[in-house]
């Protein structure tokens, strides 16, 4: 995508008011406290174990860190992750 | 409501073996394979999927070169195929699933609301005569009907509401609560203020109609305060005709109430002496059934029983009845009141007496109750001068229509 399409789809997107997350299909976290995050918009699983789960988003890698990680629920749209978390990054 | 739809749904914990575990999790979410609770063990992954999904795994395992191993089966599906040869079970489920049909068909609580006068249960005797029971069927019964023939046997009943809800008859009233007002109000003709007792008037506000008595002069039963019939004049003062209204006043006389209470000083009273006995008691219809061991009798007891009906719900009540009954042993000893004693509870008597005076929209303005002892009674004896607001509606005596001039003059 040309730098000049991309200025003319930030444009459409800041003006029809559309959320980023369905113009760019950016990932979507909900936190709840240190116990529970929901994330939406992913890819893929890269990796997961106890202390730590990798997922593949469209501008990068996510990686949740944490003790006792557990997926409580894992569909194609998202996936809610409990457990004690203690970091969540993006990796590029 | 999710955890219930799984259970019937049924699902299984599997346990996942494969080098690239990632590219089995991605290949179910590309396949619309949803998981739940997946944790990390020993190595290997653990989740719990529907087994719906599960039938659907095995192309996803052989693309990821992955292999499942079933910990777990959970769900109505596992448990009916666990209990297949248990015969009797289902045919109890079975038979549970015709009584529950059976039993949503039927009305099990009749509800009555906003009745004052009538009492419910009086509403139920009424029903049950018109063959509405608990336990009627459904289709034998027309709420217009119902509400039609309730309005029709209480007069005072003016709308009522029946409507059913699952096995519920919800009956809404409402009562005529004017009636009295309505019955003052002259259909033809008017009314009289009448006394209806004996005194001297010491205040008087007419509202409607002609005084007949004053301020200071003394009424009899019966006689007319207030008149309900008007005489229109003419010029020279002759009657032209007579008008007729519903007199209406406040009207106050001055009374005296004679006050007497006589009581025997020696008294006997019961003394509980904390002896009880208990019995478990159990009541079918009419007769009862104590439980526990024979003990001795009282000479003098007191019972106190405290059965509860079992009802099925809120107004239908089964013919049995279970709960305890309490013997409490007292004697009968003689007391005399003191000379205190005796004054102190002969004023509890007239305060009581002068309280329910009060209830009765009556002024207390004097008296000369005196309280006085002898050997064997307390006797309190007087007057007690009250102010109260009196009159009664009593139909007016029609007058004969005075002959009009101009006619007489014409013959």
């Amino acid at each position: 995508m040309g730098r000049k399409t991309s200025q003319i789809k930030a444009q459409m997107v800041s003006t029809m008011e559309i959320p980023r997350d369905l113009a760019y299909q950016e990932v979507l976290l909900t936190v709840t406290g240190n116990t529970s995050v929901c994330v939406e918009n992913y890819r893929s699983i890269l990796e997961y174990t106890t202390q730590k789960v990798l997922l593949l988003t469209k501008n990068g890698r996510l990686q949740i860190t944490g003790k006792c990680l557990e997926i409580q629920s894992y569909t194609s749209d998202e996936m809610l992750i409990t457990g004690h978390i203690t970091e969540i990054a993006f990796l590029n | 409501m999710e955890q219930v739809v799984r259970l019937m749904g049924g699902f299984v914990r599997i346990r996942l073996i494969s080098h690239t575990p990632e590219r089995f999790l991605k290949l179910c979410a590309n396949h619309g394979i949803s998981f739940r609770h997946l944790v990390y063990r020993d190595g290997s992954y653990e989740m719990e999927i529907s087994v719906r999904d599960f039938r659907r795994l095995p192309p996803v395992c052989r693309k990821s070169s992955s292999r499942v191993h079933i910990l777990e089966k959970t769900g109505l599906p596992f448990f009916f195929y666990r209990n297949k040869k248990r015969k009797a079970f289902f045919i109890g489920i079975f038979f549970c699933l015709i009584l529950i049909l059976f039993c949503s068909r039927r009305i099990w609580n009749i509800h009555v609301e906003g009745n004052y006068s009538y009492s419910t249960q009086n509403i139920l005797e009424y029903l049950e005569q018109e063959d509405i029971i608990h336990g009627i069927a459904k289709r034998k019964l027309d709420c217009s009907e119902i509400a039609a023939s309730l309005r029709e046997h209480f007069p005072d009943i003016t709308w009522v509401s029946a409507r059913i809800q699952g096995t519920r008859l919800l009956i809404t009233v409402q009562e005529n609560t004017n009636s009295d007002q309505e019955m003052k109000t002259p259909s033809e003709g008017g009314y009289d203020l009448a006394a209806d007792c004996e005194g001297t008037i010491v205040h008087m506000v007419t509202r409607a109609g002609v005084p007949v008595k004053k301020v200071g002069e003394v009424c009899k039963e019966g006689e007319i305060l207030v008149s309900g019939c008007l005489e229109i004049l003419n010029d020279s003062k002759e009657v032209v005709r007579y008008e007729y209204v519903s007199a209406d006043a406040d009207v106050f006389i001055q009374r005296q109430i004679a006050y007497r209470d006589t009581f025997r000083l020696r008294y006997k009273k019961r003394f509980y002496t904390g002896q009880e006995h208990k019995k478990v008691c159990a009541q079918i219809f009419s007769y009862q059934v104590t439980l526990g061991l024979p003990q001795k009798k009282f000479e003098h007891y007191d019972q106190v029983s405290n059965l509860e009906n079992v009802r099925l719900t809120e107004n239908y009540i089964l013919p049995f009845a279970g709960g305890l009954i309490i013997d409490r042993e007292y004697e009968i000893r003689d007391f005399t009141y003191s000379k205190e004693e005796a004054k102190a509870l002969a004023e509890e008597h007239f305060l009581n007496f002068l309280e329910e005076l009060s209830e009765k929209g009556m002024k207390i303005s004097g008296n000369d109750v005196k309280i006085f002892l002898n050997d064997s009674d307390c006797i309190s004896s007087g007057n007690v001068t009250v102010v109260e607001k009196i009159g009664k509606q009593v139909p007016v005596q029609l007058q004969k229509e005075p002959e009009e001039r101009t006619q007489v003059d014409e013959q």
